[in-house]
């Protein structure tokens, strides 16, 4: 297996403050890997600069055999790198399968077509509402998105990611603040995820992690401070004294 | 079928209007001449979220090209329409070049910037617009293609074709791909990025087809008139346009047209009552911005949902 995401020495500083700090990282194709951190240990941080949405100010990202260190994010999508967000991010107004729609649409040839309806597209449709089942959003495909329940508009989240085939996909606590059933559900559709998706997952819940997960990177104040597996990283003792203080 | 009949019923109907008495026939022209002028910005501020308060612009430097190119070239009507279209669309690029950089307030204000840019430059450059004076006999051909023209009647039915034919395009536009794009950009546009979608090209395009369209309403309204001035590029037009779409319904098919008829019909009432129909017109984009702010296809579309029983729970 061959690395498909390195990171080297990536640093992101904002005025004085150094939100990543001289981060590296090999991702093995098809790996299952989480990052954990307490708050503001920088783990968004190093998602936005993966995801293109913020420019590293030190060290280079490699992805799918490319340097996309400097690539804007349409560019880094249509390469095989797809996210979601923290907070939910999608288009209120249109429904359940407008959203996935435009999701599908992203990176094929048609997305400019000017004067053909939408609905001459079966193909666009077929793969559309093919995600729609597995995530549970059948049902409310007509419902704007703003009047889902918050669990439904993280599933769709997830759906818009996956929509764009990525190979890399980063999800951003994808079941923060859903119930245990939801997350149950979140956690389902995951783990169904076929190997040729590798995936980075940052979590705070760790029943998602170990369910996961069989790689977990620790960072700290912007550092890498751990990295293993879940068993080695649950007895590292640096670990341990961040999440449970000194006195561990 | 259901959505073809009502519309094929309201262009039996707009036909049959060209044997009114004149005066109605003169304000059907302006109302359909504005309808289109509100559907070609509604593209732009309905569709893809970028609300530009200058689209006089357009409009405007259409009518003046036509004028020029009929008066001091002698072109014919279509060497005229074609001219001013393509200035129409020139000026759209570039401005658009400048403009979809920004959005929201900010996009508002550049469009309005440089629409007065245009007004301007109407004013001061008397060798070609006729400054203040503007440019009075554009003659209406009397016929073209068979089609007669110098009559109002004639003129009505031809504004009708050429409006209703810009609609059925805008609407299949809208109904497109790049249709959905332009929503999923007015609804999130950092995460249409994310998504793949180059954002700034799709806003472009926007910008320069609404010009164009906007220009055709240009040509019609320069050739209706016999006349164009100043106060075509002024930026009341800009800001009555855009009341028009928010007053029908911004972002739905017929809510400029909607918008554009309403507000014709009310500005010639009124202003045979009293000279404060500005102020009218004031109050009345108050009171849609604070309890409608849908516009009319948005209220007669909340009424019907509560009409019809709710659907059962998909779930």
């Amino acid at each position: 297996m061959s690395a498909v995401l390195r990171l080297r020495q990536v640093s992101r500083a904002f005025g004085g403050l150094q939100a990543v700090s001289r981060v590296s990282l090999d991702v093995e194709a098809g790996a299952r890997l989480a990052i954990i951190g307490p708050n503001g240990a920088g783990k968004t941080t190093l998602f936005n600069l993966i995801s293109g949405e913020l420019m590293p100010t030190g060290g280079r990202i490699f992805a799918l055999e490319r340097d996309i260190t400097r690539l804007p994010p349409h560019r880094r999508t249509a390469l095989g790198l797809g996210r979601t967000y923290q907070l939910t991010n999608l288009f209120p107004h249109l429904t359940v399968l407008e959203n996935m729609l435009l999701a599908v649409q992203a990176l094929e040839r048609t997305r400019y077509a000017l004067l053909r309806p939408m609905r001459s597209f079966p193909h666009l449709y077929d793969r559309a509402e093919g995600l729609l089942g597995p995530l549970g959003l059948w049902d409310t495909r007509d419902v704007p998105v703003g009047s889902l329940s918050y669990g439904e508009q993280r599933q769709l989240e997830l759906g818009l990611a996956l929509a764009a085939r990525p190979r890399i996909l980063l999800l951003d606590e994808p079941t923060a603040g859903l119930s245990p059933a939801e997350t149950q559900a979140v956690l389902r559709v995951i783990r169904g995820l076929p190997r040729e998706i590798t995936i980075l997952l940052i979590e705070h819940d760790m029943t998602v992690v170990f369910g996961v997960c069989e790689h977990i990177v620790v960072l700290h104040q912007g550092q890498v401070v751990a990295s293993g597996t879940p068993e080695a990283v649950r007895r590292d003792p640096t670990v341990r004294q961040i999440y449970l203080g000194a006195g561990a | 079928m259901g959505r073809v009949a009502p519309w094929a019923a309201l262009g039996a109907a707009a036909v049959v209007l060209a044997w009114a008495p004149s005066y109605y026939v003169h304000l059907a022209v302006l109302a359909l001449i504005f309808a289109l002028l509100a559907m070609s910005l509604n593209l732009l501020m309905g569709y893809a979220g970028l609300t530009s308060f200058g689209h006089a612009a357009y409009f405007g430097s259409a009518a003046y090209a036509a004028a020029v190119i009929s008066l001091r070239y002698g072109g014919s009507f279509g060497q005229a329409a074609l001219g001013a279209l393509a200035v129409a669309g020139g000026l759209a690029a570039l401005f658009g070049a400048l403009a979809t950089w920004s959005r929201g307030v900010y996009f508002l204000l550049i469009t309005m910037a440089l629409g007065q840019v245009t007004w301007g430059l109407a004013y001061r450059w008397v060798s070609v617009t006729g400054g203040d004076n503007g440019l009075p006999g554009v003659m209406r051909p009397p016929l073209v293609i068979g089609w007669p023209l110098a009559d109002v009647r004639g003129y009505y039915l031809f504004t009708l074709l050429v409006t209703a034919v810009a609609f059925a395009l805008l609407v299949r536009i809208t109904d497109s791909p790049f249709g959905y794009a332009l929503r999923g950009i007015r609804e999130g546009e950092a995460r249409m990025r994310t998504l793949g979608y180059p954002v700034w090209g799709y806003k472009y395009a926007a910008f320069v087809i609404s010009g164009v369209f906007a220009g055709v309403a240009g040509v019609l309204h320069v050739f209706y008139n016999g006349f164009v001035g100043p106060q075509d590029l002024h930026v009341s037009i800009s800001a009555q346009t855009v009341l028009m779409v928010i007053l029908g319904g911004s972002g739905t098919v017929g809510g400029p047209v909607l918008g554009a008829g309403v507000l014709v019909l009310l500005q010639n009432l009124l202003s045979t009552f009293t000279r404060r129909w500005m102020a009218v017109l004031g109050i009345i984009y108050i009171l849609v911005v604070l309890y409608a702010p849908e516009g009319i296809v948005g209220v007669l579309r909340r009424r019907s949902r509560i009409a019809v029983p709710p659907l059962p729970p998909g779930r």
